[in-house]
């Protein structure tokens, strides 16, 4: 984002004029279009010299960056090995139900789904322009592996695994999410192995900023029942919730086993007792505090208003993940089945693959999950499995896949087992999966044209023809109108633990309510201060994995189908009234248009109408145009001067080109 | 069953849990039962409602303090009742408007439901069928506008305010029923207008070279999702470049009028919900979320709360459609996707209750001021009358004059009916 913005339409119409004529001086641009050697990712270079140089840098404010972890040159050849292992149980099941393959994708295609299936935005003009123009014959690779290093990879994973975790800034009544969720982002990144993250996320005590994975545990605090529940359809891909009240009517589990599995977890608990020597040393710090704080001489009005926060910041130090290895879990009293008593107390024990053994001491969950990630597990890597190749081709192998059975058959069982496998073989190495994917054929053909009801089996012609996710539109829509959408990243959860963590076994009563004060002062109110140069007609010019979870009701992304975090992977790819009113008007439309925006930029660096009307196709659908759109798009510009431009761009981003993923 | 289930294939599984569901075997089997007792019920009448407002309570609303409370009975827990403008009727003291207009409210107190998850509640609710992997069910709304055709030419037959993102909104139905979503009522519907700098051609013709550019993409993939989307563009153009557009608009309503629905989202959600149905809105649904308290229920912020935003902005919903003479072509239905426990838990809280619940219908023809069914002593179980989401449904579907035993059949050929194998409850008509 740079500059002033102008909104009179007259200005802005003399801008887009000049603009044209401007663009003489970046004749360099045929430069790189002689095809330079693809190394790395093409240059960003400074935005055209018409525009001024900001006269002081004011320093960033503080943000949270990941540090991503690039992938291993020296295993590309054994990706490359698997991925054409995976082709030909691909085509076994062309062959045997005389499926015709679609055509292989075509360069611009192939660039544009890998942005958005990899970093979850389209590629800018400039990475547009250098793919295309680049001749090595291992170009294709190269980007995959450019795009999986980025921090894009993160951002774009983070936003699927929120849907799934169901993951709220305010996780509780009492916890604030953010330290986990840049844990989450930070995993992602340094491609954590997926056993490992799991096993953090089941097995984590504490406070949340002391160790972060235990958000997990505390997004579901006081339901431990629903938190087994949605940890075994998360993670083992098998719905038990049924079981919770009655034995459940389409699958095989009992009521009683899922208490025995529930019996894992039923003992960790997401707050501490203020009777627990483990964590308190003296009396009830509640207790303590609350006197001390009648003592403190407020005057009524500050005690009245101090209360609520006072009372407040000790239930966030209090917020301690931990386990009460004695508490265990009952059937419940109307129990109806012959196999126990109602009420009668329930022991953990698994409901498939190997027991799961509690050793000495140990808290039951730590075997739990010990037993969940291990390779030995019947459907912990099959689940990961099938889920990245879910994301990657629009239809799983095993569809839905949070929901098998026994009974459950893939679409390919050979390939089926061989990815499980793979999976395995790569210690749980998401990247390195994915990597091996994205470098099939299957995956680099057409989308499929057709429809593909729910009800047939599809054998993988190619990806499915995927509408945009809500995230990838809004960061999509950021790479037209904002120059650098990364700038902004959310606030260090760090800056704001370091201040409200509170010793309770020594603390005063004055120094709670100074750490309330304090971040007060240093942290909320400046918050308009840190957003101020990134908003926009009030929206934030972020990517959305930077943005509030959930995002409110109105927003571009809850309209475009983003979930609300209320139910696992409750986000919608469907259409409605409302998305269109976006395309057509939006703020980031409205934005778009203006100079100073992305896109702006671009056309006013070329020379001539025609360069232009390419460099806003480039821009926009990652292409150029044929003759007929070229012919449209530069009468258009000539018919009704600098406008033209405006109407060209606002027409190309309402196109379901634009929309979909081919 | 299981057994039976583990020697079919997929497909064929399928199919059989697709029969299953059909026949009521996996929903319940004592309902069926039931059904089946009763002696060749008559045809309810019904048909006399035009227009469907639903209120959708998300997260689960405790039966026990809001319509069927348990005076004396050790699980009543803290809510006491007070006394409605029906003689001898009861309702909660946290919904005092609703007991002034209780001659209005049919409230069902023997509602139970098969599952105690929340998204497969939801699901049953909204469709009458089984959430599955083969197929998406259609919303009511989407149902109405199939039997009947679409009724408006600008306006939405169906709008949605505050629901989640997967809703089943129309289903396997055509995807251009789709409902309109309304994030926040008190924006109404948003970016209605035009960035200022673009040119002064109308807009049709924009919308030409949108079609101009996009001819290619749309002649290669002709797939539902992308022809549904070239509806969406059609039914977004003619919506911009008409009067109706007022209809989502809440600033033309008085201050002191939207102050009585309450400047809640719920109060403000409804009061949008009788202006659409004011201008011929078919389907209006509101979600108001927050029900799953499992925590410190009586607490300042949970169920007083909460009830009381259902209180006063169903209550003056009530009251002007009534007074407007609105409320006998509206059918309003007020329900959640199952119950709370009625033991309170050790954390102060209600959990999650599939075994029984309560939900109200109002208006269209239903006849007001009486309980429809029967909890147990303690609330736990149907004691009289059990009403499945498929009953409610059907009882809906009724009064909307939809027919409850066509069978319409989905793009690869199966059959589905609006409320699925529900039974219209005669008695509330």
């Amino acid at each position: 984002m740079s500059g002033k913005r102008i909104s009179g339409a007259s200005q802005i119409s003399r801008r887009w004029k000049a603009g044209t004529l401007f663009g003489v001086v970046v004749a360099f641009a045929i430069l790189i279009f002689s095809g330079l050697p693809d190394s790395d990712a093409a240059p960003r270079r400074k935005p055209a010299g018409k525009k001024p140089e900001p006269k002081k840098e004011e320093p960033l404010p503080p943000r949270f960056t990941v540090k991503s972890q690039p992938v291993d040159p020296a295993k590309l050849t054994t990706a490359l090995t698997s991925a054409e292992q995976i082709d030909r149980l691909v085509e076994a099941n062309y062959t045997k139900y005389k499926v015709t393959p679609n055509p292989m994708t075509t360069d611009e295609q192939f660039l544009r789904r890998a942005y958005l299936d990899i970093t979850g935005a389209i590629p800018t003009y400039r990475e547009t322009r250098y793919f295309l123009a680049s001749r090595h014959p291992d170009k294709r690779k190269r980007l995959i592996d450019r795009l999986l290093d980025s921090d894009g990879y993160a951002s774009h994973n983070f936003n699927y695994w929120a849907d799934v975790f169901r993951y709220t800034d305010r996780l509780n009544g009492n916890v604030d999410g953010s330290p986990y969720r840049q844990w989450i982002k930070q995993c992602l990144a340094e491609n954590k192995p997926w056993d490992k993250m799991v096993q953090e996320m089941i097995t984590a005590e504490g406070l949340i900023w002391e160790n972060p994975a235990t958000g997990y545990l505390q997004r579901d605090s006081g339901m431990p029942l629903d938190n087994m529940n949605n940890t075994v359809r998360i993670f083992l891909g098998t719905r038990i919730g049924c079981a919770q009240c009655h034995d459940h009517p389409f699958d095989r589990w009992k009521q009683k086993e899922f208490y025995e599995m529930a019996a894992f977890t039923f003992g960790s608990l997401t707050r501490a007792n203020g009777n627990d020597k483990r964590f308190y040393t003296g009396n009830d710090p509640n207790r303590r505090l609350r006197k001390e704080y009648e003592e403190l001489g407020q005057e009524e009005k500050d005690r009245r208003r101090n209360q609520g926060r006072f009372n407040r910041m000790i239930r966030v130090n209090m917020m301690v993940v931990n386990d009460q290895n004695n508490r265990k879990i009952q059937l419940p009293h109307d129990y109806a089945y012959s196999d126990a008593k109602p009420k009668s107390v329930v022991e953990p024990k698994t409901i498939f693959g190997k027991p799961a053994d509690i050793k000495k001491g140990e808290a039951p969950r730590q075997a739990f999950a010990r037993w969940m990630v291990s390779k030995d597990n019947p459907r912990f890597a099959l689940t990961i499995a099938n889920r990245l190749w879910t994301q990657t081709f629009g239809r799983g192998q095993i569809e839905p896949v949070d929901d098998m059975m026994d009974d459950t058959v893939a679409e390919n069982p050979e390939l089926m087992k061989f990815l499980e496998s793979e999976m395995k073989r790569l210690n749980f190495d998401m990247k390195e999966y994915l990597r091996i994917i994205y470098n099939t054929k299957t995956y680099q053909r057409q989308a499929t044209s057709e429809d593909i009801p729910l009800s047939k089996i599809y054998h993988f012609p190619g990806p499915v023809l995927r509408r945009m996710t809500a995230e990838q539109a809004w960061d999509s829509f950021l790479t037209l109108a904002v120059v650098d959408p990364e700038e902004y990243r959310e606030f260090p959860s760090k800056l704001e633990s370091d201040i409200i963590a509170v010793n309770l076994n020594t603390a005063t009563a004055q120094e709670v309510l100074d750490a309330d004060q304090k971040k007060r002062d240093e942290i909320d109110k400046n918050r308009y201060k840190r957003e101020k140069k990134y908003k926009y007609k009030g929206q934030l010019l972020a990517r959305a994995s930077e943005l509030p979870s959930p995002v409110p009701a109105s927003h571009f992304l809850r309209t475009f189908g983003q979930s609300d975090r209320e139910l696992i992977s409750a986000s919608s790819d469907s259409g409605s009234v409302p998305q269109i009113l976006f395309m057509f008007n939006g703020p980031v439309t409205h934005m778009m248009l203006e100079k100073g925006s992305t896109i702006y930029n671009n056309v006013i660096e070329q020379k001539t109408i025609k360069e232009g009307v390419d460099a806003i196709f480039m821009t926009i659908l990652s292409r150029r145009p044929d003759s007929d759109e070229s012919a449209i798009a530069v009468s258009e510009i000539e018919k009704n001067g600098p406008a033209g431009y405006g109407n060209v761009i606002w027409s190309l981003v309402n196109t379901r080109e634009f929309l979909f993923i081919q | 069953m299981r057994d039976i289930l583990s020697k079919l294939d997929g497909l064929g599984r399928r199919q059989f849990l697709e029969y299953a569901a059909r026949s009521a075997l996996g929903v319940s089997v004592l309902p069926m039962f039931n059904n089946s007792l009763e002696a060749a019920p008559s045809q309810p009448k019904g048909g006399k409602a035009k227009r469907l407002i639903y209120l959708y309570m998300a997260g689960a609303m405790s039966h026990l303090d809001t319509f069927d409370l348990k005076p004396g009975h050790k699980n009543q827990g803290e809510t006491k009742g007070i006394k409605t403008n029906v003689p001898g009727m009861q309702i909660s003291e946290f919904l005092p408007t609703l007991a002034e207009v209780f001659d209005k409210m049919a409230v069902i107190n023997s509602m139970h439901t098969e599952t105690g998850a929340h998204e497969q509640g939801e699901y049953i609710m909204r469709t009458s069928y089984k959430e599955i992997a083969s197929t998406r069910h259609p919303s009511m709304g989407p149902w109405i506008q199939k039997f009947k055709g679409r009724q408006n030419k600008n306006l939405p037959d169906t709008v949605l305010i505050s629901a989640p993102a997967r809703h089943p909104n129309a289903g396997f139905l055509d995807p251009s029923f789709s409902p309109l979503p309304i994030g926040d009522p008190n924006r109404g519907l948003e970016n209605t207008q035009s960035p200022a700098y673009l040119s002064e051609n109308s807009f049709e013709k924009r919308i030409d070279l949108i079609n101009k550019f996009d001819k290619k993409f749309q002649n290669k993939f002709k797939t539902k999702e992308v022809l549904a989307y070239t509806d969406f563009y059609s039914q977004a153009t003619s919506l911009l470049s008409s009067d109706e557009l007022k209809a989502f608009d809440l600033n033309e309503e008085k201050a002191e009028d939207r102050d009585k629905y309450g400047r809640s989202s719920f109060g403000q959600g409804c009061m949008l919900a009788r202006r659409l149905v004011e201008n011929n809105v078919r389907c209006v649904e509101v979600n108001f979320g927050g029900w799953d308290m499992h925590r410190d229920i009586y607490d300042d912020g949970i169920l007083p709360t909460r009830a009381g935003i259902l209180d006063k902005a169903l209550g003056n919903l009530l009251k002007d459609l009534s007074d407007r003479g609105l409320l006998d072509e509206t059918i309003i239905v007020l329900t959640t996707e199952f119950g709370r426990t009625p033991v309170i838990n050790q954390n102060g809280g209600r959990d999650h209750h599939p075994g029984a619940f309560s939900a109200a219908l109002m208006g269209g023809g239903i006849k007001g001021g009486q309980f429809y069914g029967k909890s147990d002593a303690g609330g736990h179980s149907v004691d009289s009358d059990g009403v499945l989401p498929a009953d409610l449904n059907a009882t809906v579907a009724t009064a909307l004059g939809l027919p409850v035993d066509k069978e319409i059949f989905s793009s690869d050929g199966r059959p589905f009916k609006v409320a699925h194998n529900g039974k219209a409850i005669s008695k509330l008509f």
